[in-house]
């Protein structure tokens, strides 16, 4: 499970950086990379559970603030719907 | 105001950016005081994980479905656009969602749903707090037309608002409403009232979300008779939460009471 939450963030973070509009996928990746490393670490306590879970971490919150900066351009397409409905 | 910054050529907009900054101050408030119970703070991961995931999930399809007229959402479908998707959240559908979630994450965990909830409810409306100032920085979410003191212009807002025209400063009104809300909730957990610090929460929020609403300007929201989308959800939330502070009560009062006989009506410890 440590390895998986590994290998897990470390997808997550390519999908975040490069994903484009699909980078929230990038979220759901990273948050099953989270709960893995911690059933990992709750369980077996390991460096690479800790590490797991700090990757998919940060691979969430990259993926989380790239998908929302995405989705700002988008909104301002929303609002010009808005007004023209 | 100020919905964007630029780091290497790469457009990070602020308002994910405070958005996560409250998760993390939220979610490192929260295992802090988990630890102090004695509980393990890898709960906290699994079951944050989790609540957050499918609060941010049900906190857009509740976006689009309030923001988005159906037959757009299809043709964009049809025209492989998902674009749309991720377009914004609203509070509402990330709460509740949040709390399904939650409960999930503790069959997963295998943890005590009554020691989590008192670690992390007083700290949602905190990092609720830091994600209006978000709002605040992508304009947003924004206020009614307004002129008076503390008016907000917003000169660089993602949203179609004039640059010219002052708006109520409902985001920072919220938010610091949530903080006196975390400040209640801080002192009712220290007064041993751990057991209602989510209905009360509940309370809380929604009275002062149904009175917010009011001030907002942002009316693309959904409005149905009369009411926003919001309000609906309001009314019945404190409905949720009072049924459930007076059961608590009641049946506590009941278990105190009753000196024989089978204890079946008291609630588990």
């Amino acid at each position: 499970m440590a390895v998986a939450s590994m290998i897990l963030g470390i997808v997550a973070l390519v999908v975040a950086v490069f994903g484009g509009v699909f980078n929230w996928i990038g979220i759901l990746i990273g948050i099953i990379g989270i709960v893995l490393g911690a059933l990992a670490k709750k369980n077996t306590p390991s460096g690479m559970a800790t590490a797991g879970i700090v990757m998919s971490i940060i691979a969430t919150s990259l993926a989380l603030v790239f998908w929302l900066a995405c989705a700002a351009c988008v909104a301002g397409t929303e609002s010009a719907l808005a007004s023209l409905l | 105001m100020f919905p964007y910054i630029e780091i290497f050529g790469r457009t990070i907009g602020m308002y994910g950016v405070l958005m996560a900054l409250g998760i993390f101050l939220a979610g490192f408030l929260t295992i802090r005081y988990y630890k102090k119970l004695g509980q393990p703070s890898e709960d906290v991961f699994i079951v944050g994980a989790i609540g957050i995931g499918i609060a941010i999930i049900c906190g857009n399809l509740l976006y689009i479905g309030v923001t988005y007229p159906f037959s757009y959402i299809l043709s964009q479908i049809k025209a492989g656009d998902f674009s749309f998707l991720g377009s914004g959240i609203v509070f509402y559908g990330g709460l509740i969602g949040g709390v399904v979630g939650a409960f999930l994450g503790f069959r997963v965990a295998r943890c005590q749903a009554k020691l989590f909830i008192e670690a992390a409810v007083p700290y949602i409306p905190l990092g609720h707090a830091v994600g209006r100032i978000g709002c605040l920085m992508a304009g947003c979410c924004y206020g009614m037309e307004y002129d008076g003191p503390l008016a907000v212009y917003y000169t660089r807002s993602l949203l179609d608002v004039s640059p010219d025209q002052g708006y109520f400063p409902v985001q920072p009104l919220e938010g610091a409403i949530n903080i006196v809300i975390c400040c209640v909730l801080l002192i009712l957990r220290k007064r041993g009232r751990g057991e209602t610090l989510l209905p009360m929460y509940l309370c809380m929020y929604s009275v002062s979300r149904f009175l917010l609403e009011f001030l907002r300007g942002d009316q693309h929201r959904g409005i149905y008779f009369g009411v926003s989308m919001s309000q609906w959800i309001s009314l019945a939330l404190f409905a949720t939460g009072a049924v459930w502070v007076l059961l608590k009560t009641v049946l506590n009062r009941k278990c105190k009471t009753e000196e024989n006989g089978p204890m079946s009506s008291c609630l588990p410890k």
